[in-house]
């Protein structure tokens, strides 16, 4: 069909939001070369695999899912590394506003969360995306999605209350 | 609601435009061909498939219509006979059977086509089985079903040549997740004959030293880069064998073909060779 016009779509979309796929990824790996590699690898696979791509209209679906499933497989191959420039961050926190400390607790909790419930938060919260799209990425039906959002969202709340009480 | 902040502050590396260019330039270089334009047709109910198989047979005009079959003189074509694509949680497979026909060498074809769907169904299921093993053992390893990436399973077939005198295809397999099950299985049938042939049949009884002497002058004008990649404890000579790799290009050139890790590095791939003759 019109392969050619495919491509130029798949490749403006990836070229716009090459920033925001970085994003996606160092979220999941907390690690600037292993995020760099996820988002080549991911671009690889799915210009590799754009034939699979029917409808032009979920081409960010279609992208994120392939992106996510790329973090996700990573971070299930590696559980067991741990960058120690990682741990810095954790350990020398510049002082902060209570404010912004709040929400470092935040993102370590949202961190400490399984990478399916990340997934959902990181994309509802920080990617804007609306939950049907979740459901199309992730290939979970909606009502699922729902589920684990507000299981995620329990376990944020509980975790930052634990947080507080633990002053 | 959730302060994205910090979010946004991630720290964008300088390369990444960079990364992103150099990865669509190799994605879009190694794109893996999409089973045909008819995957709408194939990836319809198997019933639909047997109808189309069925028209496919029977109907020349239709067939002729649907791909593009390499008709010479009207002796010999090979056309796609069967097709399919199976698409579930552990694998996807494409698939593509090619078959001889008109060849006027009936027993030569009966049986090459018989090889071709025994060869391509014993290594579907080999891909299946592989996939399935795999799949489980991801799941007993903790991993959940739905984040499993599935095996994908290729087999396709490239014509090298084909005329009156001769055809000459290879049908390839590759499976991801494991770059080492690439095969390639030649076929170089004698339309004359009615026989198969191989390098003897066609360079004669001196056809180790022909094409050993080819592939060695070739390789004394590579680069000292590209000489680097080769094994140094590898004969060309004790390869050469009767069972050697090759396939007739359209320019009636014998290629000889090695694998990967074969003569060279893996980062070599697969080694093709064209044979010169001196007397020719």
């Amino acid at each position: 069909m019109c392969e050619y016009k495919d491509n130029e779509l798949v490749i403006s979309f990836i070229k716009e939001n090459e920033e925001k796929l970085y994003k996606v990824a160092y979220s999941y790996v907390k690690n600037p070369d292993t995020a760099l590699d996820l988002v080549q690898d991911s671009i690889v696979k799915a210009l590799q695999k754009r034939h699979t791509l029917k409808h032009p209209e979920y081409l960010k679906t279609w992208f994120y899912r392939i992106l996510i499933n790329e973090c996700l497989m990573f971070i299930r191959k590696n559980k067991k590394i741990v960058y120690l420039e990682n741990l810095d961050v954790y350990f020398n926190e510049p002082s902060l506003s209570s404010l912004e400390n709040n929400n470092i607790d935040l993102y370590h909790a949202i961190d400490h969360l399984s990478p399916q419930l990340k997934t959902i938060i990181l994309l509802r919260f920080f990617e804007d995306m609306k939950l049907e799209e979740i459901a199309r990425i992730t290939g979970v039906n909606l009502n699922t999605i729902k589920s684990r959002l507000y299981k995620a969202l329990k376990i944020l709340k509980i975790d930052m209350e634990g947080e507080l009480n633990d002053r | 609601m959730i302060d994205k902040s910090n979010y946004n502050k991630i720290d964008i590396p300088e390369n990444l435009s960079s990364v992103v260019d150099e990865a669509i330039k190799y994605g879009l270089s190694t794109t893996i061909k999409p089973y045909s334009r008819l995957k709408k047709v194939a990836s319809l109910a198997a019933v639909f498939c047997i109808i189309f198989v069925t028209l496919l047979n029977t109907s020349q005009i239709f067939a002729a219509a649907i791909y593009e079959i390499p008709i010479v003189g009207n002796v010999c074509r090979i056309f796609t006979f069967r097709e399919y694509h199976i698409e579930d949680p552990i694998k996807y497979v494409d698939v593509k059977v090619p078959h001889i026909d008109n060849s006027g060498k009936t027993e030569l074809e009966a049986r090459v086509n018989l090889e071709i769907s025994k060869l391509i169904s014993e290594n579907v299921e080999k891909g299946e089985e592989r996939a399935k093993e795999y799949y489980e053992a991801f799941i007993e390893t903790g991993g959940k079903s739905e984040d499993f990436t599935p095996i994908g399973i290729n087999i396709d077939y490239e014509i090298k040549s084909i005329n009156e005198k001769s055809v000459s295809f290879v049908i390839t397999k590759y499976e991801t997740f494991a770059s080492a099950y690439f095969e390639q299985y030649f076929y170089n049938m004698d339309l004359q004959t009615g026989k198969l042939f191989t390098l003897k049949d066609w360079f004669g009884s001196d056809y180790k030293d022909i094409v050993a002497s080819s592939i060695e002058e070739t390789i004394s004008n590579w680069s000292d880069y590209q000489k680097e990649a080769l094994f140094q404890d590898v004969d060309i000579d004790d390869l050469i064998t009767e069972n050697r790799n090759f396939y007739l290009n359209d320019q009636n050139q014998i290629v000889v073909v090695f694998e990967k890790y074969e003569v060279a590095v893996g980062a070599a791939g697969i080694l093709e060779f064209p044979i010169t003759t001196t007397s020719e």
